[in-house]
């Protein structure tokens, strides 16, 4: 769970309860031999802001910015979501207050980490009790519009943040080159890619397709259940499922792309939360950023197969699933 | 001998028909004339077409750039299909009908240019193409020709479009809209004849699985069997 920069800057989401990103955009808890996805059960989510700003950011900017990054998740047409602001508090973003609040720390200490995303939530359902937000204010930081160029945007980082606030995990729809000291976004097409573009940049205050359909499939509507499909299938390789291949659905009419992954032995994936139309799917191996930014390091994930395009056009229907895609790849 | 009158008559409007349409215009006998049927079906073919190209982007820092993952070019393949359709003469001139169109063209995505080698590789699907459409027809019977048993026409009219791809769950519709050049060759001058009927022109669709939302021109062509009452 890891967002970085040139030099790697890390937004790091510490998980108070053991929860493996096990679906592909959506975090999940293990209960027994099933994943509950995290979520909010309890609506609106309500949440406080510390009143306190930083150095270059007034509490009131502050507040404008996580207010608005709210709102962009908020205003997902699809997605059966509402937040509320509760008020401002004094206290600091710490887990097991039972307040969600959203607040400056310093923590030199944590050099790589931008903020951090912490949950309690009931293992036993995957509700999400209570969540907090830290912004690492050893950093530079800014809420100018237009971005300031060294300083990290706040709705930018929040918007991320949020996001796994909300049950999204990291999404894997970016490319990126190694560097000395880590690695370099050469491209992302999801708020939620684990690492970050250069300070400065504001990309990340707006959704892409990635985030929505993964948003909407956490909490859909009653419209996005009738109008939004799925593609499922396996990714194998010689006849073996593959753990861990990321796949991305490419809408060949809007050039949209949604990314899933195979979550299990037999290589089973899901994308859902998809605009109906035709669809291709590109295969490719997590090798865009650290495994354990999406996964548990426990589990075997395979980066050993080649990129590869399916080849088939892939059809999704409104409130329906197109099945048993099976996506071949083969050792590097 | 009223009787033997009319038979008489008769006889005469028959005979002389066949003198009339030779130095004139053939009026086929008893039809088609106004309250004829004409049904008619055969085949179609129509050329694909390319329906433009899409960049799966990144987006980089630099506002202004992408980061270019592959490049998908998507084509549609030739439209062989079928077609049937039923007429109604309003005079001898003017004839409506309407019809039925089927075809499964093939939809194909050329994947290619992948920023991490990716093989470049084809996908497809095979779509079924459906249209209900409607015509006005003019026969121009003045330009008949093969001893008047080949009337050229002229036809005009509009189609509802709707594509199905696989699966059969995802419906596309739109609009189509045609003029055609065809002829009839009547084998046989009854009231109920059989005919080769051959037709081409100009399609215009719009929407349906075409992403494209302005109308798109296409030559078709048709040939087929017609049968008259």
């Amino acid at each position: 769970m890891k967002r970085g920069v040139l030099p790697p800057l890390v937004a790091l989401a510490m998980l108070v309860a053991t929860v493996p990103a096990l679906a592909y955009l959506k975090l999940g808890t293990r209960i027994g031999s099933t994943t509950a996805n995290l979520r909010w059960t309890n609506q609106p989510v309500r949440y406080f802001i510390t009143d306190r700003g930083t150095t270059g950011v007034t509490s009131q900017q502050f507040q404008n910015a996580i207010t608005a990054s709210f709102a962009v998740w908020d205003a997902v047409e699809d997605a059966d979501l509402s937040v509320n602001l509760t008020g401002l508090t004094q206290a600091n973003p710490t887990t097991g207050d039972s307040m969600t609040v959203l607040g400056y720390q310093n923590r030199p200490d944590l050099d790589r980490v931008l903020g951090a995303t912490n949950f309690i939530i009931d293992t036993t359902t995957g509700e999400i009790l209570e969540s907090d937000i830290f912004f690492n204010s050893s950093f530079p930081w800014s809420t100018d519009p237009a971005g300031v160029t060294g300083r990290h945007d706040v709705e930018s980082i929040a918007v991320h943040e949020i996001g796994h606030l909300l049950g999204l995990g990291h999404s894997a729809l970016g490319e990126t080159e190694m560097i000395a000291g880590g690695r370099r976004v050469l491209g992302a097409e999801s708020v939620m890619f684990p690492i970050a573009f250069a300070a400065g940049s504001i990309h990340d205050r707006t959704l892409k397709e990635d985030d929505i359909a993964g948003i909407t499939d956490i909490y859909p509507s009653m419209q996005s259940r009738r109008t939004r499909g799925s593609i499922s299938g396996k990714v194998t390789k010689d006849g073996a499922g593959v753990l861990g291949a990321h796949v991305v659905a490419f809408n060949t009419r809007t050039g949209a792309m949604v990314g899933g992954f195979s979550l299990n032995n037999e290589g089973g994936f899901t994308i859902a939360g998809l605009e109906p139309g035709t669809y291709t799917l590109r295969t490719e191996p997590l090798d865009d950023a650290d495994v354990s930014s999406f996964f548990d390091s426990s589990l075997n994930i395979d980066v050993n197969f080649g990129v590869r395009f399916h080849d088939r056009v892939v059809v999704v229907a409104p409130g329906s699933g197109t099945r048993d895609v099976e996506v071949k790849v083969t050792p590097k | 001998m009223k009787n033997a009158a009319k038979l008489f008559l008769i006889s005469i409007v028959v005979l002389t028909l066949p003198a009339i349409a030779g130095a004139q215009v053939y009026s086929g006998g008893d039809a088609p004339r106004r309250g004829s049927f004409e049904a008619a079906g055969g085949g179609m073919f129509a050329p694909g077409f390319d329906m433009g190209s899409m960049t799966a982007e990144l987006t980089r820092s630099t506002p202004t750039e992408t980061f270019d993952l592959f490049t998908s070019d998507s084509e549609v393949s030739e439209f062989p299909g079928a077609f049937i359709r039923l007429g109604y003469y309003l005079s001898e001139s003017v004839s409506v009908e309407g019809g039925f169109r089927y075809a499964r063209p093939t939809l194909s995505v050329r994947l290619s240019g992948d920023a991490e080698s990716a093989p470049d590789v084809t996908a497809d699907e095979t779509v079924s193409h459906y249209l209900f459409e409607g015509s006005a027809l003019w026969h121009l019977r003045d330009l008949s020709f093969a001893s008047g048993s080949a009337i050229p026409y002229l036809s005009g009219g509009a189609g509802y479009l709707r594509e199905l791809h696989e699966g059969n769950q995802l419906v596309e519709t739109g609009q189509e809209y045609h003029a055609l050049a065809g002829v009839n060759f009547w084998l046989g001058a009854g009231k109920h004849r059989f005919g080769l009927r051959f037709e081409g022109g100009l399609s215009a669709r719009k929407k349906g699985f075409d992403p494209d939302d302005s109308l798109r021109m296409q030559p078709i062509v048709f040939g087929g069997v017609s049968y008259l009452f």
